[in-house]
C-alpha cells in the first residue's frame, strides 16, 4: 500500500469515523467535568463499538485493522478530548502486545475492555529514557527502578513493563503485584498519570512476553504506531479548539460588530488553520510511516516537532482570540489548551523531537563528507 | 580548504523520504525525470542557478527546446492542446525534480497563466495561433494585471480599452510587468465598460509586444537586477481577434488563472536542493571556532525547516490526490502560498546566515576578494544575497500573504454567519 493509497480511506474508515463521531457527539461538556479522568461506561461504550479491539486480530475479537484506523478513533477522542487512556491501553499496549505474540486470552480482555494495560518504561511519553533493570532471579527476574511518568491510574488492571539493557525483556504484571507502587498524580488536561515504583518486582517466566530483540522489536513497533495516534489526538484537540474559536468570534461583538470581522483576529485565525492543515498532514503521514515503514523514525521524529509546535502555536492562540473568557475554566476552550500542552509532553516536545533530527543532519553532513573524502 | 563542495546531483539510487510515500510507478517515473534532467540542464547553468542568480532568457530558450521535444513543456494541460496526461502525481514529482536538478524555470507566464485561460475561453483561432508557440518555446509572455493603484485590490484598475468598432483602443499603465522586456505577448486586464461591481465591465486581452504604442520602463529591485518593468500603452490598437472570450468577463478569468497560480508556486524541489546545499555550506562554514555543521542552532534552524517542508510536501500531495475533501480543496491552494513563502525566505535568511560575513556582497570583484580567505567555494557566497532579496517577493506575488489570509478566513471563519 502506499500513501496515496492511505489517503483515499476504506469504506470501513468512513464507518468507523461516523459511529466514533456519534459516540463522542454525545459526550456531553457536564459528562466531561464529572467523570474524573475516567468513566468506566465510556471506557465500555467505546468498546462496545470496537476502539479497543481496532488493532487486534478477528480471533481476539477485534477489528484487525491499522494505524489509519486508529488514528480515526485517535483524532476523535482529542476532538472530545476523552481522558481515557485509549492511546496508551488500546494503541501503545495492545501494539506491542501483538508484536510480541501473546495468546489470545491477554488480548480478549484488552479488547473487551475487561483490562486495561498501562505501558512502563516504553510508548508514552515518547523519547522517555527507560530507568529500569533488571536482574536476574530463581524464579524468572526481579525489576528495580523508578519511571517517573505512566499513564496509570485506578482504572490500570495490568501493568505492561519494558527493562532496557543488556537483557531487554518485556513483562505483564498486574496491577497490584508485590513490589510495585503507584505515586498517583493527574495530567494538566485531566488525565490519569503516575509514578511507577519497582523494588525487587519478581517477574516470573510466565509472565515475561518478549525478551531481546523481540522485546525491543515489540516496543518499537508499539512506540511508532504510539505516535502515529498521538499525533492524530493532537490533530483532533486542535480542530475542536478551532470549532470553538470560530464560534466565539463569530457570536462575541464588540464594538458593535462580531469579533470575526476585525482583519487582526481574522489573519490570526487563518494563521492557525494552517497550522492545523500541516498537522492534519504530518498526521496522515505519521499513521502511514508506522504501519508500513520498516524504519518510521526519521519521519515520525518530523511529524512529532511539526505538531507540537502546531499544537503550541493554536493553543495559544485560541486563548488569545477568546479574550479574557479564554483565561476562565468555565470556557471550554482551555480545556483544550490543557490537552495540547499534555500531547506535547507525551509527544516529546518539538524540542526534543528537533534535538534528534538535528543529530540526523549532523550525521548525514558527516556521512556526505567522509563518502566524497574516499573518493 | 574543503573541496567540491558544488552541489552534486541527487543519485538515481538514492531515495528520500518522499519517496517512501510514492508508489512504485511513481518512484520509476521520477527515475526517469532525473534522467532526461541531468543532461538537459548544461552544468553552466545549473552553477548560475545554484548561486541563487535567476536563469538568462538564451538559457531557458536552450532548455524549453530540450522540454519542447520532450513534450514536457506544459504537463497539466489537455493532451489535445500538448500536455502529457499526467496524474497530478506525477506533474507533482516532475515539479519537484525540476527544482531540485537547477533546471531553469518555465515561464509560467505562458504555460500556467495565459495558455489555461486561452485553452479553456479562448477561440479556436486564438488557439491555433498561440497554444503551440508557447509550447515551442517560440513565444514568450507577460502578465499585465497590476496598476500603480490596483495592487491587491486589483478590481480597480484603469486602463481603459475603448471599443472603437473595428478594434480596441488601449489607454493606461501596468506594473510589477516580469520579464516584459524579453517577451513577445502580453496578456491583460483592461476596463471595457462599466458595471454595478468593480469587477464588473473587465475585459480579458491578448496583444502583441511590438504593437505600436508600448512603452515598457524597467524597474530595478532591491537585489539590484532587472526583472520587473512598467508597461505604459498609449492609443495602442488591440485588434478585436485579441479579445478573449466575452468582453466584460475578464474578472472571472483572471480569478480562473490566479487559482492556477497558486497552486504552482510551492517551489518544493528547490528548497529540497537549498536544503542540500546548506548541509554542504555547514560543512566550510564556521561560527567562531566552530563548524556550522557542529553548531546546534544552525542545526536546530535546519531541522525545523525541514520538518515544515515535510509537511508542506504532503499538504500538496494531499491537495492534489484528495478528491472527496471539497472543504481543503478550497482552502489548500492559500495554504501552499502562504507557507511555502515563509519556508522559502527562512531558507534564504538561513543561507545568508550561515555565510557568515561572506553573504555581503557579490560579483567578480567580491569573489576575488574573499576567495583566498574562505573555504567556502563561489558557487555559494556569489549571489546568495540576491536570491535573499529577491524571495522577499515570494510572500508578495500571486496574492501577497495577507490577501491568502482574508481567503482563508473568508472560507474556515464566516462560514458560521
Amino acid at each position: 500500500m502506499s500513501f496515496l493509497d492511505h489517503l483515499m480511506p476504506s469504506d470501513e474508515a468512513e464507518m468507523i469515523r461516523d459511529s466514533a463521531t456519534r459516540f463522542t457527539g454525545a459526550v456531553s461538556e457536564s459528562a466531561l467535568r464529572q467523570s474524573d479522568g475516567f468513566a468506566a461506561e465510556r471506557w465500555a461504550g467505546m468498546a462496545d463499538l470496537g476502539w479497543h479491539g481496532v488493532l487486534a486480530d478477528d480471533a481476539a475479537g477485534g477489528l484487525g485493522l491499522g494505524a489509519a484506523e486508529a488514528a480515526i478513533l485517535a483524532y476523535a477522542a482529542g476532538h472530545a478530548r476523552l481522558p481515557e487512556p485509549f492511546v496508551a491501553s488500546s494503541v501503545t499496549a495492545l501494539t506491542a502486545l501483538r508484536t510480541a505474540g501473546v495468546g489470545i486470552d491477554v488480548l480478549a480482555g484488552l479488547v473487551a475492555g475487561s483490562r486495561i494495560f498501562a505501558p512502563v518504561g516504553f510508548g508514552l511519553p515518547v523519547g522517555l529514557a527507560t530507568p529500569l533493570s533488571v536482574a536476574p532471579d530463581k524464579e524468572g527476574a526481579s525489576l528495580s527502578g523508578t519511571v517517573p511518568l505512566c499513564e496509570v491510574g485506578p482504572h490500570t488492571t495490568d501493568f505492561l513493563i519494558f527493562a532496557d539493557g543488556p537483557e531487554p525483556m518485556l513483562a505483564r504484571l498486574p496491577s497490584v503485584a508485590d513490589g510495585i507502587s503507584i505515586a498517583p498524580y493527574r495530567g494538566i488536561d485531566g488525565r490519569h498519570l503516575g509514578k511507577v515504583h519497582l523494588d525487587d518486582c519478581t517477574v516470573g517466566d510466565e509472565a515475561i512476553l518478549a525478551r531481546g530483540a523481540a522485546a525491543r522489536n515489540a516496543v518499537a513497533k508499539a512506540e511508532a504506531f504510539t505516535v502515529a495516534a498521538l499525533c492524530a489526538d493532537a490533530v483532533g484537540t486542535i480542530d475542536k479548539a478551532l470549532v470553538l474559536t470560530r464560534t466565539y468570534l463569530n457570536e462575541r461583538q464588540q464594538f458593535g460588530r462580531p469579533l470575526a470581522s476585525f482583519q487582526a483576529l481574522r489573519h490570526r485565525f487563518a494563521d492557525i488553520g494552517v497550522e492545523a492543515e500541516l498537522a492534519r498532514s504530518m498526521a496522515e503521514m505519521a499513521s502511514f510511516a508506522a504501519q508500513t515503514l520498516a524504519d518510521p523514525a526519521p519521519l515520525l521524529d518530523r511529524a512529532r516537532a511539526r505538531i507540537c509546535r502546531a499544537a503550541q502555536t493554536v493553543g495559544q492562540a485560541t486563548i488569545q482570540l477568546h479574550g479574557g473568557m479564554g483565561m476562565t475554566d468555565e470556557m471550554a476552550i482551555g480545556h483544550y489548551f490543557r490537552r495540547l500542552i499534555c500531547l506535547q509532553a507525551l509527544l516529546g516536545q518539538e524540542a526534543g523531537s528537533l534535538r534528534l533530527r538535528s543529530a540526523a543532519l549532523a550525521a548525514e553532513i558527516d556521512a556526505e563528507a567522509s563518502l566524497e573524502a574516499a573518493q | 580548504m574543503v573541496k567540491n563542495l558544488e552541489y552534486r546531483q541527487p543519485r538515481d539510487d538514492v531515495w528520500d523520504h518522499i519517496d517512501l510515500l510514492l508508489d512504485d510507478s511513481l518512484r520509476a517515473f521520477r527515475g526517469e525525470v532525473r534522467q532526461f534532467l541531468r543532461t538537459a540542464v548544461p552544468d553552466e547553468t545549473r552553477a548560475r542557478l545554484d548561486m541563487g542568480y535567476s536563469a538568462t532568457k538564451s538559457e531557458v530558450v536552450a532548455f524549453l527546446k530540450k522540454l519542447s521535444a520532450k513534450g514536457w513543456v506544459a504537463p497539466a494541460w489537455p493532451v489535445e492542446y500538448g500536455g502529457t496526461g499526467w496524474s497530478q502525481l506525477q506533474r507533482f514529482v516532475y515539479t519537484i525534480e525540476l527544482g531540485n536538478n537547477a533546471a531553469p524555470s518555465v515561464p509560467p507566464f505562458g504555460t500556467a497563466m495565459v495558455g489555461p485561460v486561452l485553452y479553456t475561453f479562448g477561440n479556436q483561432d486564438q488557439k491555433d495561433l498561440y497554444l503551440p508557440r508557447i509550447l515551442s518555446g517560440e513565444d514568450f509572455w507577460c502578465q499585465g494585471f497590476s496598476e500603480p493603484g490596483s495592487g491587491s485590490d486589483l478590481a480597480s484598475l484603469k486602463t481603459r480599452a475603448e471599443d472603437k468598432g473595428d478594434h480596441y483602443l488601449l489607454n493606461g499603465q501596468k506594473i510589477w510587468t516580469s520579464k516584459a522586456h524579453y517577451a513577445d505577448r502580453i496578456f491583460l486586464l483592461a476596463r471595457t465598460g462599466e458595471g454595478a461591481r468593480k469587477q464588473e465591465g473587465i475585459s480579458f486581452f491578448v496583444l502583441d509586444m511590438d504593437t505600436p504604442g508600448i512603452e515598457i520602463k524597467p524597474i530595478i529591485s532591491i537585489d539590484m537586477s532587472h526583472s520587473l518593468n512598467e508597461v505604459f500603452f498609449t492609443d495602442v490598437k488591440i485588434p478585436k481577434t485579441g479579445l478573449v472570450g466575452e468582453a466584460g468577463k475578464g474578472w472571472s478569468y483572471a480569478k480562473f488563472l490566479l487559482g492556477n497560480e497558486r497552486t504552482g508556486i510551492t517551489n518544493i524541489g528547490r528548497c529540497r536542493r537549498q536544503v542540500a546545499r546548506l548541509k554542504r555550506i555547514a560543512r566550510a562554514s564556521h561560527v567562531g571556532d566552530t563548524p556550522l555543521c557542529a553548531d546546534q542552532a544552525f542545526l536546530r534552524d535546519l531541522a525545523r525547516i525541514e520538518a515544515d517542508l515535510t509537511a508542506l510536501e504532503i499538504t500538496e500531495i494531499r491537495l492534489l490526490s484528495t478528491g472527496r475533501d471539497s472543504a481543503f480543496a478550497n482552502v489548500g491552494p492559500s495554504v501552499l502560498k502562504l507557507k511555502s513563502a515563509e519556508i522559502q525566505q527562512a531558507l534564504a535568511e538561513l543561507m545568508v546566515s550561515a555565510l557568515g560575513p561572506f553573504a555581503a556582497g557579490r560579483g567578480p570583484q567580491f569573489v576575488e576578494a574573499v576567495e583566498d580567505v574562505s573555504d567556502l567555494p563561489q558557487v555559494f557566497f556569489d549571489g546568495a544575497l540576491a536570491e535573499y532579496l529577491f524571495g522577499r517577493a515570494t510572500s508578495i506575488y500571486g496574492g501577497t500573504n495577507e490577501i491568502q489570509r482574508e481567503i482563508l478566513a473568508k472560507a474556515t471563519l464566516d462560514t458560521l454567519q
